[in-house]
């Protein structure tokens, strides 16, 4: 799989989720901004070598962090925290390589069923990190993000994974017919890849 | 085969633990570590980021924007019109205020012994045993028993108690009340002559709203003269009691008249009041 590539992709679906994301996620109102990072993260999954997906899918939860700030209670300015999303991605890459030695993914419906999956371990990851650093214990730093709720994250999140899902299956389309031509993805639509 | 010591597993575990550590840090440690990359990410994505923003905004929240402009407008005009109508109010206050100061000034001229507080009136006890006015001023403002109370030229009454932010006034037309006034026709006299005058005692009428009084038949009393306060219990004269609304020669004695005063506006109804504050007093009030 082409780096370069990648890089350009991934640029362009972080600049189209952010420019979006200002009309979807409204405050007050339930998140529905699909994860196109998350989708794009499951095609190199699929795809790519085992250290190559680990490391995008690293990555992208790094790039998630810094695309996403969160704004703590009492705080004047957004916070960005590396680490919720990158460990949830991280999580999500490892589940990828176990989950696709068994399906056919040379389905768009593929990638939309892996990403309404991976979405479950990585959001269910960062509501943990994100609630346990609300906790003061021990080592936990005890910040609260403004207006948070477990449910309510559960809920908005579970929404943006199912819009997730609806997107996944035109991107998936576009992304496995250019895979070849674009990404240089060479692995056979069901077996093993190349490690 | 070389083999190198790190390999990209070990490599990738360490930074799986360098980003739980930097999870767990406090916010503030958090963002210091992450304000570069975010600048970063900020600066290179904005270019495109921004304008797709601008257009999904575009399209999406037009709507919801017109109606909340709408809604906002019309509870601002709600608003300014509430405004607009307690202004009116407060000028009408302001002005019947004005009015009465300047009655007072015209016929009295400086009251440099003492100091004018206007009051509300709050409450009307309109009983016929205790016609009485409830203010919204107090001992606060300097209002102490006895204090005579006006309304213009017009005397009102007495202050017969007052608490911390309100006083009770007793009217003129309280049961057994006398007043000693003097009968004086309206206007200045002719040629500058000194008009006729009439000293009469008043008692309050049975209807409790009015006055009454006797006075020698062939004294000049006519329908429209002015009583004025010529009393040395109250501490000023000069107040305007009534107007002689009736002079009738009593049917048992040719030799006397009976004569009926009104004051000039029902006592009861009045919305505003002036109570008049010796000086000695409006400096103890000070704090």
């Amino acid at each position: 799989m082409r780096w370069v590539i990648l890089l350009i992709f991934v640029y362009l679906f972080l600049v189209i989720e952010l420019g979006v994301s200002v009309a979807l996620n409204q405050p007050g109102q339930y998140n529905y901004m699909p994860g196109l990072l998350l989708i794009l993260a499951v095609y190199v999954g699929l795809f790519a070598p085992t250290m190559m997906t680990l490391w995008t899918w690293l990555a992208l939860g790094i790039l998630h962090d810094l695309a996403h700030p969160v704004k703590m209670v009492d705080a004047t300015m957004d916070a960005t925290i590396i680490g919720p999303a990158a460990l949830a991605y991280l999580a999500g890459g490892f589940l990828m390589l176990q989950l696709r030695r068994v399906v056919y993914r040379g389905s768009p419906l593929s990638i939309a069923i892996f990403s309404f999956i991976a979405g479950i371990v990585v959001h269910l990851l960062i509501v943990l990190l994100h609630g346990l650093r609300g906790l003061s214990f021990l080592f936990l730093p005890g910040e609260h993000i403004e207006g948070w709720s477990w449910s309510a994250e559960l809920v908005e999140r579970f929404l943006s994974m199912v819009v997730t899902f609806f997107v996944a299956l035109p991107v998936g389309w576009f992304l496995i017919r250019a895979g070849t031509g674009i990404f240089g993805s060479d692995a056979p639509k069901n077996g093993m890849v190349r490690r | 085969m070389k083999r190198s010591i790190i390999n990209q597993r070990q490599v990738l575990a360490g930074i799986a633990v360098l980003m739980l550590v930097l999870c767990m840090l406090p916010s503030a440690w958090a963002g210091y570590v992450s304000h570069g990359l975010r600048q970063v990410v900020e600066t290179l994505t904005s270019p495109l980021s921004h304008p797709i923003r601008d257009a999904t905004l575009r399209f999406s929240t037009k709507p919801r924007q017109d109606e909340e402009t709408i809604e906002s407008l019309r509870k601002q005009r709600d608003e300014y019109h509430r405004l607009a109508y307690k202004l009116q109010l407060l000028y009408e206050e302001e002005r019947a205020l004005n009015q009465q100061f300047q009655q007072m000034r015209e016929m009295y001229g400086e009251f440099t012994s003492h100091t004018f507080v206007s009051a509300s009136v709050v409450h009307s006890g309109n009983s016929y045993r205790q016609p009485t006015l409830r203010l919204n001023r107090g001992k606060r403002d300097g209002v102490e028993p006895g204090q005579v109370v006006s309304h213009g030229s017009q005397l009102v009454g007495r202050i017969l108690d007052s608490g911390t932010t309100t006083a009770t006034v007793g009217l003129i037309t309280m049961p057994r009340t006398h007043l000693k006034v003097r009968i004086v026709p309206p206007g200045p006299g002719e040629g500058g002559a000194i008009p006729r005058q009439l000293e009469a005692i008043l008692e309050v009428a049975e209807d409790a709203r009015s006055f009454s009084g006797t006075v020698d038949a062939n004294r000049d009393v006519k329908v429209g003269d002015i009583a004025f306060l010529a009393d040395n219990q109250w501490p000023r004269d000069g107040f305007l009691v009534g107007k002689v609304v009736d002079a009738q020669i009593l049917p048992n004695d040719a030799l006397r008249m009976r004569i009926r005063v009104e004051p000039a506006q029902p006592l009861h109804a009045l919305s505003t009041v002036t109570v008049l504050i010796p000086r000695a007093d409006a400096r103890r009030s000070e704090p």
